[in-house]
């Protein structure tokens, strides 16, 4: 779960740390700024995570009510729920991170 | 607030006039604060002289950030000094053609400096000459602008998805 504001400064950490956690991992971009940069359009301000990484759920909000996030977690226990086994082995995962230059 | 002492801006004024005439450019009182402006050249020796005066004695640099007039073509440096022996506080501020961004760094004198002209490296592009690691320190490593300069923009350029009408443009 990434919340906040992330500066461009702070991009490659994120990076890094996506890459170390364990398959089967998960997404999520909690609040605006994570979603999208949110109300900062600036030039240090990453504009959105999905920038750097792929994302599953976005939760939007400034903030998001509490309710909104844990819709969030169900929303990712559903896909936990109905993801195909094979999927991490699929064509698509992997043409899905060479487009975030992840191996 | 703290109070306006005018003896101690006046005698800063004396002190600074008697030892260096030629490198004071003006001095005013803006609206509570001394405020002298000083050649970049003397800068150094200015500060060092402040600091160890016993009169003086500003022993603390508040801080130090930078300034940037386009219609001048001059970046500029502003110092704030602070006296804990005497609760006074004065600015200086020195300038420097965009030409030539280059000003002593004052970080032989004040080791807070050091990040304080980084940053101001940073965001408007001032050399400090001496300092001992002028790198950037806020923004990203390898950014080649100067952010806080007058024409660099606010907005990250690479949105496409702002409809310009809608924020007043």
């Amino acid at each position: 779960m990434v919340m906040g504001t992330v500066a461009k400064k702070m991009g490659p950490v994120l990076r890094e740390v996506y890459i170390q956690m364990a398959e089967p991992k998960w997404v999520i971009a909690v609040g605006a700024c994570a979603s999208s940069g949110g109300i900062f359009d600036t030039y240090s301000v990453l504009q959105g995570i999905d920038r750097i990484i792929p994302v599953d759920v976005y939760v939007p909000g400034c903030p998001p009510r509490p309710e909104q996030i844990i819709d969030g977690i169900i929303k990712i226990q559903e896909l936990v729920g109905n993801e195909s086994l094979r999927r991490r082995n699929s064509q698509e995962y992997e043409d899905l991170m060479k487009s975030y230059n992840i191996e | 607030m703290f109070e306006i002492i005018p003896e101690r801006d006046q005698l800063t004024v004396a002190k600074l006039t008697s030892s260096f005439a030629n490198s004071i450019d003006h001095h005013e009182l803006m609206k509570d604060m001394l405020c002298i402006t000083v050649k970049k050249e003397s800068i150094g020796d200015i500060l060092l002289f402040l600091r160890d005066d016993k009169e003086l004695q500003f022993n603390f640099l508040t801080t130090l950030c930078g300034m940037h007039y386009p219609e001048k073509d001059q970046l500029g440096v502003v110092y704030h000094l602070h006296s804990f022996v005497n609760n006074h506080r004065i600015r200086l501020k020195t300038s420097t053609p965009i030409s030539d961004p280059t000003i002593p760094s004052a970080t032989s004198i004040w080791p807070t400096a050091n990040w304080m002209e980084r940053e101001t490296y940073d965001f408007f592009g001032i050399q400090f000459v001496g300092h001992p690691n002028l790198t950037r320190i806020l923004n990203v490593d390898d950014m080649v602008d100067f952010p806080l300069r007058k024409e660099f923009p606010l907005e990250d350029q690479t949105r496409d998805d702002k409809d310009d009408s809608q924020f007043g443009r």
